[in-house]
This record gives C-alpha cells, structure tokens and sequence, in this order.
C-alpha cells in the first residue's frame, strides 16, 4: 500500500476518533463551544456535508447528558429538583410569580 | 355508626386477615416525619376505608403489607401505628 | 414538511397516580419508548413529545412522574406539581390534562381527579387498564361518570395502539390550537378535604359501579407465597441465584459463535491486507478492543431478560417489602430499595429513581452507595476474568461454579453498600424514622412484545455503544500504544516505547502492591469513561504486546497465562468498589447540585476499592503461595 495513503487513513481515523470522544465524554462547556464551531463550519461546508443527521446531533451536543449506557436518564437542561428542601409552602402553592 | 373505643386498635396490631376499618391517622410528633399523616391520608388511609393486613414479616420490626380498599401498600410498623382501626365481625 | 414543535403548541399534560400506566400511553401517543414497568416511581421525570390529532394541530404532550396529590413531598412528584402550575421557566401552565386513571383502582385514583378538577385546566379523565378491569369482573358506567365528574371520561388500553383511539377523539375534538392561560385559584387541600374527596369517591363509585372489593384475587393467592415470612425470601434467593446461573450457563454458544465470528474476521483481513499501518489498526487497534468487548452481549441480555421480567411482573416491590427489615437497619429508607435494584442496570437512572425518596439526607445516602451495586457495564470485566481463571465446572450438586463466583462478586457490592450506609447513619446527627409507603401493584403476566422491545433496546444501545464511544476510544489508544515507534534496534513489543506505554509503567508503580501489571494499569484508565471499555483496552494491549501472530479476539487465554490468579482477583476485587465512569459523578453533580458529593464518591471508592484489592492480592498470595 501507498506509504503516504497509509498514513493519511490512519491520522484521519485518529483525528476522527478524537473529536467524538471529546464531544460525547468532555466537559460540557468544552463540548458546547466545540459544537458550536463545529456548526458553524457546516454552514460555510458545501451542502453535501450538511447532512441534517449531523446538524442535529451537533446542536444536541452540552444539551444531552454525556452517557451513553441507558435511555432513561434525564436530559441536563431539567434542572435537578433542589436536594435540601423538597416541600412547598402551602401558602405559595398556586402563586403566580 | 356508633364508635367504640374499646375495640379499636392500631393497625399494627391487628390479626393478618382479619378485616378492619380505618378510624382515624393520626402521626404523633417526634421522630415521625412530619408529613406521614398527610400522605398516609394520601394513600387512601381515610376514615371509612376498609383494611386488611396482608402479609407480615418473620422479623419482628419487619414491614407489613396493608390492603386499603383495592390498593396494597408495604407499610414500616412505626407508620401502622399512626393509623387506627376498628375489626369488622364479618 | 411539519414545522418543529413550538412552544405555542397547545400542551398537553399526563398526570395520575405512580403505576398507572401514564408512560404507557405516553410511549402510544408520541411514538415514543419510554422506559415501562410494573412500579411506582419509574418516570421521575418530565418528557415530551409530539401528538399530531387527526385533524392536523401539532400538540405537545408531557409525561410526568406519578404522583398521589399535587402536594409533592418527594422530588419527582414536584416535578409534577411544578409543571401544573406553570412553576417552570419558559412554560406556561398545561392547556390541557389528561387524567390517567387505574380502572382497578379508581377508590385511589379518583381524589386526585377531584384535586385536578379544582385546578381549573380543562381535562379528559382515561380509564386506562380497561382491559384488566374488565376481565376481573369490574364494569364502570363511564357516561355516568363523566356526567358526575364533570368532566369527559373515555377508556383506553395503555398496553395496544388500539387502545388510545376514543383519547386521541377527545383531544382532537376539545384542544383548541390557541394557547391561552386561565387565571389559577389554588387552596391547598386539607385532611378534611381529603375526607370530604374520599366520601365523594365512594358516592360516584356507588353510583358508577366498581366499588364492589374484591375478596382474593389472583395478586392475593400469589402473594400467599411470594410475602411469605419463611417462603418468599426463600423464592428470593432461589431467583437471584437462578439469574446468575444462567447469565453463565446460557451463554455459551452465541458467546462461542461471535467469538469465532471474530477470529475469522481477524484472520481474513490478517491475509488480504498488505502489511501497514491501517491494518495493525484495524487488526490490533479495532478488531481486538472491539471485539473483545462485543463478545459479552450475550450476557448482558441474559441478565436484562430477567431484570425485564421481573420488572414487568410486579415482583420489585415485593423483594424491596421482603428485604426491608435489612435495609431500615443499616438506616436506609425502605424507597430506597428499587433506585439501587435500577443500580444493577446502570447506576445512572440508579441515581436519577431517588428522586422518589422524600428525605434528603435519605436521599443522598442512596446516592451515595448506588454506585456500588454491581452496573451491568461491568459484567464483562468480571465475565472475562471468571471465565479465564474460574473453572467451568459444577460444585455442590449442580451449581455452575463460575456463576457462583459471579454471585459472590454482586453480593461483595450490596455488602459493600450495607457497610457504607451502617457508617454514614453513624455520622449523621440524630436519627429519625425512614418511611418505606411503598404501593405493591398487581401482578401482570410479563407481556412478550414490551420484553422483545426492551431486549431489542439494550441489543441497541449495547451495540451503539460499542460502535461508537468504545470504538473511538479504541483507536485513541492503540494510536497512544503504538506511537512514538520503537527505536531501532528495540528488542522488546513496540508498545513499551510508546506514550501508553510509558504511561503504564508509571502507573504500574502505584497499581503494584495490589497485583497489577502495566497492562492492567493502562486499562484502568480508559475503563473511567466506560466499565466494559476496560476490557476493549485489554484486548488492545495485549494485541499490540503480543509477539507471535495472535488472532485478535481470544483475549482470555491470554490473560489466563499471563496473571497470576491473585491478579486477578485482585482486579475482581477492584472492580467491585472503584469508582464508577465519569458520567455517575457527572449524574451525581448534577443531581446533588454540588461537586462535593461526586468528589466525596469517587475519593471513597477509591480508597475502598484499593483497600479491597489490596487484601485480596495479599491474602490470595499468602494462601496459594502457601498451598504451592
């Protein structure tokens, strides 16, 4: 096989390989503003790259939570009830802000 | 209907199987949370409610497992106790 | 093309009592699939989705936890409440409820219509479980209770697509495009309401029929056995073990079939590629790690086929009363029981079903010691090491020795569990009651196509996992194991001059006294992002540390020659206690609001987890050296 072809494969595979990772398990400011720079390339990409798959998983990204192991988990834009207290006064119950 | 207060019980104490009417929830104060009443009421343990123990446990302090009206709930023993009962002679 | 769901769509909110069948008409309704069993507690949290009605509008729909008032006490049930009163940013109140209603059930579930009614939202009341109802002889009159209610009232059968079209009549006809919020008027309601709600229920229920008490149902005779003070913890141990037994027994042939399917993969691209680097990749890197890992799905389907069943039947809450007497003494609410029993799945929804617990302190115990019941990720870690070094063979009349040994490992968990909760109720200032309250349904026959979904749906996410996360992790390391190349003239595998290499040997420093070799330690640290990812790195180092032409794939026989048998129980032993992938604290942050919690879990884990090992390698080592 073609030494340089070789290599080309191999780093892009890597470099492919990288990204996902960092998107799905980094922190998720750091996969948030990459994902936003992601989709903004994909909009100057020509339109056979903008595979609306993509653009939907992409904009998903900092919104869904980082595992991957089981549907059930909530999404992180819920905020997590309050641990400290869980009741309600009575007296507000209803109260519009 | 007439109460007496001589057959009434708390549920806790009351025979597996033997067929029973909730009188009153009543949750003391102290280390009982201080909503166990509420939601015990909540549950369905109302005065008038009809209720039976289903199970009970080897161990003593064991949990019991209470039908009230068509429901059944695993109560612990110290939330029997908040509930009072009368036996029903069927 | 339908426009995105904005947030002018009418909303559509799901609410009734835990267990009866709101998600199941939710997953109907939007096409969705959304986790179902047979307890109270399983959603725990708001979920949308999209209704198109027949005549065309776009309507949102919401699933939201069960809950017995809109006086939450618990944190799933204000998740509830919060949505009904338009508590949440950015959403108004729902325009509409459907009230969902257990049809067997309707003394209880009745106060809480009369509770939604005085909310003022327009609603629809489902007499969902017709189906049950009808077979166990109870008829309700539902024009007379709609007429009494105030409100239509219409039957469903949550469980077939059939059994929505009359509720999918009633939102078409009555849910009006427009959104439009009505001034609320809201009182708390008291005891004496709630008396008052229940001598109202019982006149409508007169009336309407159903109010008739069954004497012993079928649920009754069954529990005769099953809550029996000396039979049912016996039938519980009996399906515990029997769980065990088959995750090993059962296993064999598919485990046997990928296997080879992957060792004639190997060999295949091992004579048709011509020597370079993208095929050491695909070879070592990728076929290697992936396909050690892929091996264990059988297993895994193995143990979630009966987690579904037992799921499905009602048996939970059953186990949680049998086993509560053991839990309240090491001072963990008795609801606490089925967040760790969703544990073994994964500890994620673990942590996320605690929301069901009313008491914080209760609640963040549960969390606490969640991770260390043993999560299904880690099935293979322990599957490829049982299989390596425990003999398959049977001991005590029959018992599968190495599912035994998988017992003693999941055991190992919930004791581990036990002894943190014992010491966290120590440290907790002054004690109070836990309440347990906790609804024991009705049986149900375990339905065939919801087991063939949920199995369908770990097949899917199991394979997702590994074609995606485990895969990119994959190549990053055989990329770490294989660059910087060897120098010229290096004698030994090329990965000890590599970056992983390197990175191992200095972890091996620390991972020593406990047994374990640089391979291990380069394992450990991908296994962070994901439990079974471990074995995918094992797989990958020790194809890249392999000298000879090794087909890729066949990881245990490798190991088996390679550890000493005090390794690997010393891993085993790891594996039991260490700290949990970074999404369980990522989980446990966000569910606790704090860093300190996670920070808390994994640095006890930790520590736990070395401990353990330690005395495992030391005392194993002690033992076999002695026996030599």
């Amino acid at each position: 096989m073609n030494g340089i072809l070789d290599q080309l494969l191999v780093v892009t595979v890597i470099v492919v390989c990288l990204s996902y990772a960092v998107l799905t398990l980094g922190p998720r400011s750091l996969r948030r503003s990459l994902a936003q720079r992601l989709l903004r390339w994909l909009a100057r990409a020509p339109r056979a790259f903008r595979r609306p798959a993509l653009v939907a998983r992409l904009e998903r990204v900092g919104v869904a939570s980082a595992c991957g192991g089981c549907d059930s988990c909530g999404d992180a834009k819920t905020p997590a009830p309050d641990s400290r207290e869980v009741k309600i006064p009575v007296a507000t119950i209803g109260r519009r802000r | 209907m007439t109460r007496n207060p001589q057959t009434e019980m708390a549920l806790a104490d009351l025979p597996p199987g033997m067929s029973a009417r909730v009188t009153s929830v009543s949750a003391e104060a102290g280390r009982v949370p201080a909503d166990l009443g509420r939601r015990l009421a909540e549950l369905g343990f109302l005065p008038g409610e009809a209720v039976r123990i289903v199970a009970r446990g080897l161990l003593p302090r064991a949990p019991i497992a209470v039908r009230i009206g068509t429901g059944t709930f695993a109560l612990r023993l110290f939330e029997a106790a908040c509930i009072r009962v009368r036996p029903e002679q069927t | 093309m339908d426009s995105a769901p904005s947030a002018l769509s009418p909303l559509i909110a799901l609410v009734g009592n835990p267990n009866c069948g709101k998600t199941a008409l939710f997953n109907i309704l939007t096409g969705s699939r959304q986790k179902v069993a047979n307890y109270a507690g399983v959603t725990v949290e708001r979920k949308e989705g999209t209704l198109v009605t027949p005549k065309g509008l776009r309507v949102r729909i919401l699933d939201l936890p069960g809950a017995y008032s809109l006086e939450p006490l618990t944190p799933d049930e204000r998740v509830t409440a919060d949505v009904l009163f338009g508590r949440r940013a950015g959403e108004g109140q729902p325009d509409f409820v459907v009230c969902v209603t257990d049809a067997t059930n309707l003394r209880q579930n009745l106060r809480l219509v009369l509770s939604l009614k005085r909310l003022g939202i327009p609603m629809v009341v489902a007499l969902n479980m017709t189906d049950i109802a009808r077979r166990r002889g109870i008829m309700i009159d539902t024009e007379k209770l709609a007429a009494e209610l105030g409100v239509p009232v219409v039957e469903t059968v949550g469980v077939r697509s059939a059994g929505v079209k009359s509720l999918v009549k009633v939102l078409n006809d009555t849910v009006l495009p427009e959104r439009k919020s009505a001034p609320l008027e809201w009182r708390a309601s008291s005891a004496a309401d709630l008396e008052h709600d229940q001598s109202e229920v019982r006149r409508i229920l007169k009336l309407v029929g159903g109010d008739r008490l069954e004497g012993v149902t079928f649920s009754d005779r069954v529990d005769r056995v099953v809550l029996h003070p000396v039979a049912g913890p016996l039938l519980l141990a009996g399906i515990l073990f029997l769980v065990f037994q088959a995750v090993f027994a059962w296993a064999q042939w598919p485990m046997d079939f990928i296997k080879n399917g992957v060792s004639v993969l190997g060999t295949y691209l091992n004579t048709v590629l011509p020597a370079s680097l993208i095929k050491d990749l695909l070879i070592n890197g990728i076929l290697a790690g992936v396909g050690s890992v892929l091996v264990f799905l059988p297993q895994i389907m193995i143990l979630f086929f009966f987690i579904l069943i037992l799921e499905d039947s009602g048996y939970l809450p059953r186990a949680a009363f049998l086993l509560d007497r053991v839990m309240g003494s090491v001072g963990l609410s008795g609801r606490a029981f089925i967040p760790l029993l969703s544990s073994f799945a994964c500890a994620i929804p673990g942590i996320m079903a605690t929301r069901t617990i009313q008491n914080p302190r209760d609640r963040l115990a549960t969390i606490m010691i969640a991770p260390l019941m043993t999560c299904s990720a880690r099935l293979p870690v322990y599957a490829l090491i049982i299989g390596a070094f425990i003999p398959a063979r049977r001991v005590w009349g029959g018992l599968e020795l190495q599912g035994l040994v998988l017992f003693a490992l999941y055991v190992a968990g919930v004791l581990g569990a036990m002894g943190v909760a014992f010491i966290l109720k120590r440290l907790k200032a002054g004690s109070h009651l836990q309440p347990l309250m906790l609804e024991l349904p009705v049986y149900h026959w375990p339905s065939l196509r919801n087991l063939a979904l949920g199995l369908w749906q770990r097949i899917e996410i199991f394979i997702s996992r590994v074609g995606t996360i485990i895969l990119a992790l994959m190549v990053i390391l055989w990329a770490l194991s294989s660059f910087p190349a060897p120098p010229p003239g290096a004698t030994g595998p090329a990965i000890q001059y590599s970056i992983a290499g390197h990175l191992g040997a200095w972890l091996a420093v620390l991972f020593k006294p406990i047994g374990f070799n640089w391979q291990i330690s380069i394992a450990l640290v991908p296994g962070l992002a994901a439990r079974e990812v471990a074995v995918g790195a094992l797989g990958t180092v020790y194809a890249l540390s392999a000298t000879g032409e090794d087909v890729a794939g066949v990881l245990s026989p490798l190991i088996a020659h390679s550890w000493s048998l005090p390794t690997a129980l010393s891993l085993l032993a790891w594996y039991v206690f260490a700290p949990q992938c970074l999404s369980t604290l990522a989980t446990v942050k966000r569910e606790t609001n704090s860093w300190r919690y996670p920070l808390i879990m994994a640095a006890y884990l930790f520590a736990l987890a070395y401990v353990g090992s330690f005395l495992t390698y030391r005392i194993a080592s002690a033992v076999l050296g002695a026996g030599a």
